[in-house]
């Protein structure tokens, strides 16, 4: 045997087989195809358009590379991460994905293959697209170090939304509602690629670009592993793995834009950090009260039996007890460290908006905190035997609703004036005022919610042990 | 192999799919898996295949748990689902390559497994067509070839015969009869029952997640059936045959169905044996002379019907 068939054949047996499959897939199908030849006509087209109607214009080469990049990033990130996400939505559906789990193909191999095969089927689209490209830089007015800078960012932006097609086509929902989470991320991506049209010629440096890649990595870090753990089977221990990514993530970040906010001596890189995060640890509450209570042998056989372990694993494991108590402690410490990174010396700029910011902020959190509590409270003791564990945020987002709405109601019939609007007051639960602040009745509520709480989490983390023959020590 | 299910549940809810069963097979033989629909049969295979974990117990092969070595387990499983593949861009052979690659088979050996399995399976001369176009017992000889490509001493087969014409069933039932002789152990549920009595040995009737009996099929059928029913055609007179076999020891009761005599004996095949010479002696010509009842499919109905006078009451 030859050294280069041997290559060749190690080469194929380190192969995900779901590429392998994928891209024998798409060269079967019609798509390629049809793509190609439209990105290749349209570009023609554009490059002709712009040769006789933009002649001798010194921004020629500028514009024209902003037209096919705002048409090859649009296009892309819309065509892909449909295609992508219908693709393993389509398989979802059917037993295929049953399947592949009686292989010896791991979950995470499935979602790294499909995020490769639409990485692959983008890198055909754009070397399509390359020639075009160069070109605007022989007409002069842009330099190849920012052509060839806006290119990955571009490339990156279609990566990130292919990453999110495929988290949708994985959510464990009917296609209507994955359909409904898709026209969402559908206007979310026109909207980003329209702003994204402008950035090759805003001057930003290379470092901003970075940044900004860095974001959308971590964000398709995050969808990559949430898809990881839609398709894994329901007796995994699905939510370890996105669990501990997130707090990194969070922690890291934290002292990103602790450092950022001193450097810029502004609240901008704080305030965000605290919105993504606050907003993240509330849905995660929602989220994790629909989890499973008690857990199946394979996962219970990896709880750890020593103290400390067994309450970090009860934090980090799947469960919905462990998970609220997990996106509370995220919440708090948000709060928390949002007001250290705010209060610690030096004095930044504007920290009063901050406040506002952070007061609304706290006050929908609290809300979802206290509905989702509430949520479990209504579910575990009057409709378990009915309605299964899943269906748990359900509840909590109607007993979110209802709450709003009343207090909205009551605040409108006490002739109360709100410095928020009405729509706010019901999406939000926010209603600052200084004529009633609600502190007060949240209060309350959320004592009660502790009060219930409390012997729920106690019962769980009691339940939360090895089986007695095979805990690991 | 030794294939060992231990005392397995699972729960969905109240709802208890399967309810502490117990049973084993092991290599070389073909057991079915019997049982009316939502009685736990595919909860129970899905259990084996390590796609769902039961809620008590387990499943071992040769000792090796389901639950705590799923990795291990899928090694030794070859699942064949009633779901059959319909895609419409990917050929037979596209589609064995790509089980063959999920299950790790090194390229040295993936093309002649490949071919071996399509040679096997009767699927060489199709390999290039789409899984879209099979008809239906082709795409069950691909679902087959699929479970089959890593070549598991185990076979998880459910509701591998729905659907085929009688051609297709026959050819199903000689291509497990060579698996088993391979030295495969292999579960097998059906509603054809008549199918499972000819190809398999030992027979798991199922009701409401419950093991309802377990054994081989002989043990079976003569501990749940201790009367035989014969069904006897004579070449003459209907009256004749009729009083001659009133008279005969063993002869419980003798009806007259159409142009043949219901004869309920005490006993099996010995005392039919029996009767069947008393009457020759007599000069009763006799054109067929059958045993009824006894079988697979009057057993589950024996069972079932049981289980819903139970519930009756």
């Amino acid at each position: 045997m030859s050294a280069l068939t041997a290559w060749v054949r190690s080469l194929d047996n380190r192969m995900n087989p779901i590429v392998v499959k994928e891209l024998r897939q798409i060269s079967r199908g019609k798509f390629l195809i049809v793509i190609l030849i439209g990105f290749l006509f349209t570009q023609l087209t554009v490059t002709g358009f712009f040769s006789v109607f933009s002649r001798g214009s010194s921004s020629l080469g500028p514009d024209l590379f902003q037209t096919l990049l705002a048409f090859l990033t649009g296009t892309c990130a819309l065509l892909i991460p449909a295609y992508a996400g219908f693709r393993i939505a389509n398989e979802r559906a059917g037993e295929n994905m049953d399947l592949l789990f009686s292989t010896t193909l791991k979950p995470a191999s499935i979602v790294w293959g499909k995020t490769l095969s639409a990485g692959i089927l983008a890198a055909m689209i754009y070397s399509v697209c390359m020639p075009f490209i160069y070109m605007t830089y022989l007409l002069r007015g842009i330099d190849l170090l920012t052509a060839l800078m806006s290119l990955v960012m571009s490339f990156g932006y279609v990566t990130l939304a292919a990453q999110i097609g495929i988290l949708i086509g994985c959510m464990p929902a009917s296609r209507v509602m994955k359909g409904i989470v898709g026209l969402v991320g559908l206007v979310g991506v026109f909207v980003f690629a329209f702003q994204f049209q402008a950035f090759p010629m805003s001057g930003a440096g290379v470092a901003a670009r970075f940044g900004i890649l860095l974001i959308w990595a971590l964000i398709a870090g995050l969808c990559f592993l949430l898809s990881t753990a839609f398709i894994s089977p329901p007796s995994a221990n699905r939510a370890l793995i996105p669990r501990l990514y997130v707090t990194g993530v969070w922690a890291i970040s934290f002292l990103i834009v602790l450092v950022w906010s001193r450097i810029a001596v502004e609240i901008g890189p704080i305030l965000m950090w605290y919105i993504i995060f606050g907003g993240f640890f509330s849905w995660a509450m929602i989220v994790s009260v629909s989890e499973r209570d008690f857990l199946g042998p394979r996962v219970r056989r990896q709880i750890p039996r020593s103290g400390l372990r067994r309450l970090f694993a009860f934090l980090f494991y799947s469960g919905s007890a462990g998970g609220f108590l997990w996106a509370s402690i995220g919440v708090l410490s948000t709060f928390l460290f949002g007001w250290i990174g705010l209060t610690s010396p030096p004095q930044l700029m504007d920290a009063e908006d901050f406040l506002d910011g952070a007061s609304i902020l706290s006050f929908a959190c609290i809300n979802l905190w206290i509905a989702s509590a509430g949520a479990v409270l209504i579910h575990r003791k009057f409709l378990k035997k009915r309605v299964s564990n899943g269906y748990t945020w359900l509840i909590a987002l109607g007993v979110y609703m209802v709450s709003n709405i009343t207090w909205a109601t009551m605040l409108i019939g006490s002739g109360v004036n709100f410095h928020a609007p009405i729509w706010a007051v019901l999406l939000f639960g926010i209603s600052v005022s200084n004529d009633n602040p609600p502190t007060a009745a949240i209060g309350i509520a959320a004592l009660i919610m502790v009060c219930f709480c409390i012997p729920w989490i106690k019962r769980q983390f009691s339940a939360f042990t090895p089986p007695l023959a095979d805990a690991p020590s | 192999m030794e294939v060992k299910i231990n005392r397995l549940k699972r729960y969905f809810g109240l709802t208890r799919a399967v309810d502490d069963i117990s049973f084993s097979f092991s290599s070389g033989e073909i057991v079915a898996f019997i049982g009316s629909n939502g009685a736990g049969k595919t909860t129970t295979m899905r259990i084996l295949a390590t796609l769902d974990e039961p809620t008590e117990g387990d499943v071992e092969l040769d000792g090796v748990s389901a639950v705590n070595h799923p990795e291990q387990v899928r090694k030794l499983i070859g699942y064949m689902p009633d779901s059959l593949p319909t895609h419409r861009d990917m050929t037979v052979h596209e589609y064995l390559d790509f089980f063959a690659r999920a299950y790790s088979i090194p390229s040295e050996k993936r093309a002649q497994t490949i071919d071996d399995v399509q040679s096997f399976t009767g699927l060489g001369d199709i390999r290039n067509n789409t899984l879209h176009s099979l008809s239906k017992g082709m795409k069950q000889r691909v679902s087959l070839g699929r479970a089959l490509i890593h070549d598991p001493p185990v076979m998880v087969m459910d509701e591998p015969a729905a659907g085929l014409d009688p051609r297709a069933r026959i050819e199903l039932r000689e291509l497990l009869r060579i698996l088993a002789d391979q030295g495969k152990a292999i579960l097998i549920s059906s509603h054809i029952l008549t199918e499972l009595s000819e190809i398999c040995g030992g027979a798991v009737i199922i009701e409401k997640g419950k093991i309802a009996v377990a054994g081989t099929l002989d043990e079976i059928l003569s501990q749940q059936a201790p009367q035989t029913v014969l069904a006897v055609r004579p070449a003459g007179g209907l009256e004749e045959a009729r009083q001659a076999l009133m008279l005969l020891p063993n002869v419980e009761n003798v009806a007259v169905v159409g142009n043949e005599l219901e004869a309920r004996i005490s006993g099996g095949e010995e005392e039919a044996s029996q009767i069947l010479s008393e009457l020759m002696k007599q000069g009763i010509q006799i054109a067929e002379f059958k045993r009824r009842g006894g079988d697979l499919e009057s057993l589950f109905m024996q069972i079932t019907g049981k289980e819903d006078e139970g519930n009756g009451k």
